[in-house]
């Protein structure tokens, strides 16, 4: 099978590359962005997307840069899962993305599926976006009218459905450093240990405070369990301000499990997700707390 | 005894550097000039009749050669390894979808895809039929005129009811398996053209050129000697590559056209139009003895074959023949089916229905074990085969019963995990639970109760140059080595002195296939047999340089000499040069046919096989009682191989043996018409394998090469019941069905009873 014709441009600036998509919008093209490919070659080999233009924007040496500004790292989309989950400046102030990252594919795929792709694709299954979700990351998208700044939720309308506009481009990731007394744990779920997708995934961070004997804040998200990325805020609610013993564990396992049955209905996979989520939970605040 | 020098050392694989090199040419790797592309036409319609093909638009496109329907098959267009039911393109009915259909010749692939979107194909939709206990209903739909029932296998032994009337304890289960891919790294792919002298010559990836021959030859209507099949370096078969996949389109279009042709599987295609392994739903029925001792065991088997034949009269006799498991049991019943359905086509696949019956008779041996109060391993060895025993077909083993050691070998492993367990407790709250579980398997060597003889010659030229010939396939278990090894062995030379000429129907004569674990005893004994007649012939040849009676001459190291008289040797070089003139050969013939009996129709009574191999293996996993995930951390596995001609070949079959086994038992489920590729299909990473112990039993086989049996089924079969019984060891829960799946395992985690 091969894959279908397109044209193909490796722009080396960033304003060269939205220049092309602003002009494939006008002219009733369809254009796709090539970063690391490890998602859409596979879409164009099964002819799931014929479009008429690849902007491969694997060139443009901007979008691949770390750095700490302030209270906040920057992350460019191009950054591989690889960098993600060896780079110390991640490792350090957002560990929990580098584990997130780490449980990517292989190290094939990590070593060319960028963060920027594993976002725009909107699989409810990617890794990285419990983890950017728990960490209050922040999107830059960069069209030919200037840039704008969103929340990580407000990016996803749905399964593979995001707000970005066909001449847009992902262009950062803000991730605003977290308090230091945050705990966090990710959790992978998959059908084998590598190369697999996430049957669910959970990134927690949390800070009990062992004088007071109580969760002070807490913040969980789990993956592939709901349409779009969300804080599992019934779950955070009650473990918030409430001591660390079993029962209060098993509501807030319970509270989850809800919340993702009313956000996502039943489905053939509820009978098993339904009663895994709440037992991942309290797995994975166990595992925070345990952290110290 | 003199010591072997090359049989039972780990000489190095021939061809093995171009292997890890790159070099290794497979299939698609040939680059023939000029080659056109072909691309099949495939049924989107499980079951229906095609009313017409209409190819006129797709041949009519610049670039297509041509287009073939059923009308352009010059021979007959029908096929199939063991019953004909299969057509290579389909004229009058489809039966699943993938069905072949039309076949195009294009200059690109493009072209081509371009050529398969333009045919217009019109069918009639039948009512199709996914579940085989349907299919057997009196009003199913037919699928094929003869009956959706293939075949029917009967087995019977003593006498059922009186054997569960001296019962203390019986247990009664029904488990079911899935239909799974083989999933060799190399899809099916080959190449043809016409030589210089007119005849069609196919390169291509296989398991069996003489075979693939043999049905080439009516499909085409023309001479045998007309048509030639070499196979190429082999990415792996499992099975899978017994039956014919590209070879009849590539010599259709060769034979019509003017021009070399190129065919190439896609993986999607390749998941898409092969075969696959058999779904087996297993009703099996056991009855022991208060004291351990097995009385009685009934069985009915279901195996869907899907839309055709191919093997699926092999599973169920196999499947059958094996349902005991390696143990004595006085009585017993079996029937065993095989049923057409509109799936996916079932055939060959690593085992041939014994890795599925194997799930059944180890899960039956640990539930009666746990009620017997017994420990799984001395169950096992009260009930074993030894020398002597009499399995239910009737056939007396008479040598080579390895099963006991097996169990002997693995037991200290047993308790090892054992005491690991103990002295390890889970934590609070981590939900993950260990436990320990045994697995043992029998597997007959070569076909079931048919002749399947192999034949090899060896040559020794003027110059003392050695040249061994086999139809063997080395499809990357290790055939071409071991053949040298056994040839060099016999012949007293090394190992690198010997020439080999491979799997090619013009050079080489009819091995059979490699399958059923045959080619290192029946290929092998073949073999050795022709190395025997050529070290007659030149004994013979030295004895008059040597100026002595035959029967004083010794043939050792590669040199001929007089008993005692060591320093008057002659080099096997020497005798050939002053024997032959320039251009003649000596030739060794050597044929090997192992001695089975068909069996009764209505008893299963006779004797199948001519040996068997034995396995027992022990696993120790994790489950997470969460996640309902499993996870293999050791395993540890000890095969009765007769011989191990080369050890590590012997323990790189029984690594991949346990991949295999772990993919099968926790992961694999092919879903016909919905699964495309290794997405959704899922095999085992190197991070989801256990760490393996290999241990070679070796108890010889007296008929065998230098004892040998075989490995390469046997490997996998352990495995997943090994699995299966630690998971019950570690969670209380008895696994029916596989794959293991998480889904699986959490919803038996939620059942409140336990047994």
């Amino acid at each position: 099978m091969s894959i279908p014709y397109f044209r193909y441009i490796a722009p080396r600036s960033l304003e060269e590359a939205i220049d092309f998509l602003g002009q494939a919008r006008e002219s009733g093209k369809r254009a796709r962005v090539l970063a690391g490919g490890t998602d859409l070659i596979v879409q164009l080999r099964a002819r799931e997307t014929v479009p008429d233009v690849v902007v491969d924007i694997s060139r443009i040496k901007r979008l691949s840069r770390v750095e700490r500004m302030g209270s906040e790292i920057r992350i460019g989309p191009l950054v591989t899962h690889a960098d993600l989950a060896n780079l110390d400046l991640i490792r350090e102030y957002a560990g929990v993305l580098s584990e997130a990252a780490r449980t990517v594919g292989s190290p094939q795929i990590r070593n060319l599926g960028t963060l920027g792709g594993n976002i725009v694709n909107a699989s409810p299954a990617a890794d990285t976006i419990p983890a950017l979700v728990i960490l209050d990351a922040k999107l830059v998208l960069r069209g030919p009218e200037g840039e704008r700044l969103l929340t990580i939720t407000d990016f996803f309308k749905g399964p593979y459905q995001t707000v970005i506009k066909e001449d847009e481009l992902l262009t950062g990731v803000i991730v605003p450093l977290p308090p230091p007394s945050g705990r966090a744990v990710f959790l992978k779920l998959a059908r084998r240990k590598a190369v697999a997708i996430a049957r669910m995934n959970l990134a927690c961070m949390l800070y009990y405070d062992r004088q007071k004997e109580l969760f002070e804040w807490v913040r969980l998200c789990v993956g592939s369990s709901t349409p779009k990325p969300v804080r599992m805020t019934q779950a955070e609610k009650a473990l918030v301000g409430k001591a660390y013993t079993e029962s209060v564990l098993q509501k807030a396992g319970k509270a989850a499990a809800e919340q993702m049955v009313a956000l996502s209905g039943f489905r053939s996979s509820t009978a098993y997700k339904k009663p895994v989520v709440g037992d991942l939970v309290i797995r994975a605040v166990h595992l925070a707390v345990e952290k110290g | 005894m003199v010591k072997n020098r090359v049989v039972g050392k780990r000489v190095a694989r021939i061809g093995i550097r171009d292997k890890v090199t790159g070099h290794a040419r497979y299939a698609a790797d040939l680059e023939v000039e000029n080659a056109l592309i072909l691309k099949v036409f495939r049924s989107p319609v499980a079951h229906g009749y095609v009313k017409s093909v209409d190819t006129q638009k797709a041949a009519s496109l610049k670039g297509v050669a041509r287009v073939f329907t059923a009308e352009d098959i010059p021979g007959e267009n029908l096929y199939g390894i063991i019953n004909r039911d299969q057509t290579v393109l389909a004229s009058e009915k489809v039966r699943f979808v993938g069905d072949p259909i039309a076949l195009v010749a294009a200059e690109t692939e493009e072209i081509a895809e371009a050529a398969l979107r333009a045919i217009k194909v019109e069918i009639a939709a039948l009512p199709a039929l996914f579940d085989p206990e349907e299919a057997m209903a009196p009003d199913a739909p037919v699928i094929h005129e003869m009956g959706n029932i293939l075949f029917t296998r009967k087995i019977v032994r003593g006498d059922i009811d009186k054997g569960f009337a001296g019962s203390d304890l019986i247990i009664e289960e029904t488990y079911e398996t899935r239909m799974l891919e083989h999933a060799y790294i190399e899809p099916e792919a080959g190449v043809a053209y016409r030589d210089e002298k007119g005849c069609l010559v196919l390169l291509v990836t296989t398991q069996n050129p003489h075979a693939d021959h043999a049905q080439l030859v009516p499909i085409l209507g023309i001479a045998p000697d007309k048509i030639r099949v070499i196979q190429t370096e082999t990415g792996g078969g499992f099975g899978g590559k017994l039956d014919i996949s590209v070879q009849p389109f590539l010599a259709l279009a060769a034979y019509h056209l003017d021009r070399p042709v190129r065919m190439v599987y896609s993986r999607e295609e390749s998941f898409l139009a092969t075969a696959k392994r058999h779904p087996l739903k297993i009703h099996m029925k056991t009855g022991a003895t208060r004291e351990g001792k097995l009385l009685a065991m009934e069985c009915e088997i279901i195996a869907d074959t899907g839309a055709y034949g191919s093997y699926g009269i092999a599973v169920a006799t196999r499947s059958a023949v094996h349902a005991t498991g390696p143990y004595d049991v006085p009585h017993v019943s079996v029937v065993s089916r095989a049923v057409y359905t509109n799936n996916s086509w079932c055939g060959a696949m690593r085992g041939f229905g014994v890795p599925q019956i194997a799930i059944a008779h180890e899960s039956q041996m640990d539930k009666l074990a746990q009620r017997l109060g017994l420990d799984p391993i001395a169950f096992r060895l009260e009930n074993a085969f030894k020398k002597g025993s009499v399995t239910s077909t009737g056939q007396r083993l008479e040598a080579s019963v390895g099963i006991r050691e097996t169990l002997r070998k693995i037991r200290p492993h047993y308790q090892a995990f054992r005491r690991e367990i103990d002295t390890n407790p889970s934590r609070r709250h981590d939900g993950i639970k260990r436990g320990v579980g045994v697995g043992s398997m029998w597997y007959g060597i070569g076909n079931t109760g048919h002749p399947n003889p192999s034949s090899a010659q060896i040559e020794v030229a003027w110059d003392g140059s050695v040249t061994l010939y086999t139809g063997a396939a080395d499809i990357g278990q290790g055939s071409d080595t071991v053949l040298v090894q056994i040839a060099a062995e016999t012949l007293g030379l090394s190992y690198e002195k010997i020439h080999l000429v491979r799997a090619d129907t013009t050079l080489t004569t009819d091995a059979g296939a490699t399958s059923a674990s045959r080619q290192t005893y029946i290929s092998g004994r073949a073999v050795m047999e022709a190395a025997l007649e050529i070290k007659r012939v030149l004994t013979g040849k030295a004895a008059g340089l040597l100026n002595v009676p035959a029967n004083m001459v010794i043939c050792e190291g590669g040199v001929f000499f007089p008993q005692f008289r060591e320093f008057q040797k002659v080099s096997f070089e020497e005798v050939a040069r002053a024997n032959l003139k320039k251009g003649e050969k000596i030739r060794g013939e050597g044929v090997f046919n192992p001695p089975t009996t068909s069996l009764d129709p209505e008893t299963g009574q006779g004797t199948p096989y001519s040996t068997y191999a034995y396995a027992s293996q022990v696993s120790l996993v994790e489950v997470d009682e969460v996640t309902g995930q499993v996870s293999v951390i050791k395993t540890v596995s000890a095969h009765d191989v007769g011989k191990a001609v080369n050890p590590a070949n012997v323990e790189g079959q029984i690594f991949s043996g346990v991949a295999m086994g772990v993919g099968m038992g926790l992961f694999e489920q092919f879903y016909p018409g919905k699964t495309k590729s290794f997405d959704t299909y899922l095999i085992p990473t190197a991070m989801d394998m256990p760490e393996i112990t290999p241990i070679i039993v070796e108890v010889p086989e007296p008929t065998g090469p230098f004892g040998a049996k075989g490995v390469g089924e046997p490997a996998l079969i352990p495995t997943a019941p090994a699995i299966l019984n630690a998971v019950h060891d570690a969670t209380g829960r008895w696994v029916r069905q596989i794959p293991a799946a998480l889904e699986t395992i959490r919803g038996l985690m939620s059942e409140q009873e336990r047994d």
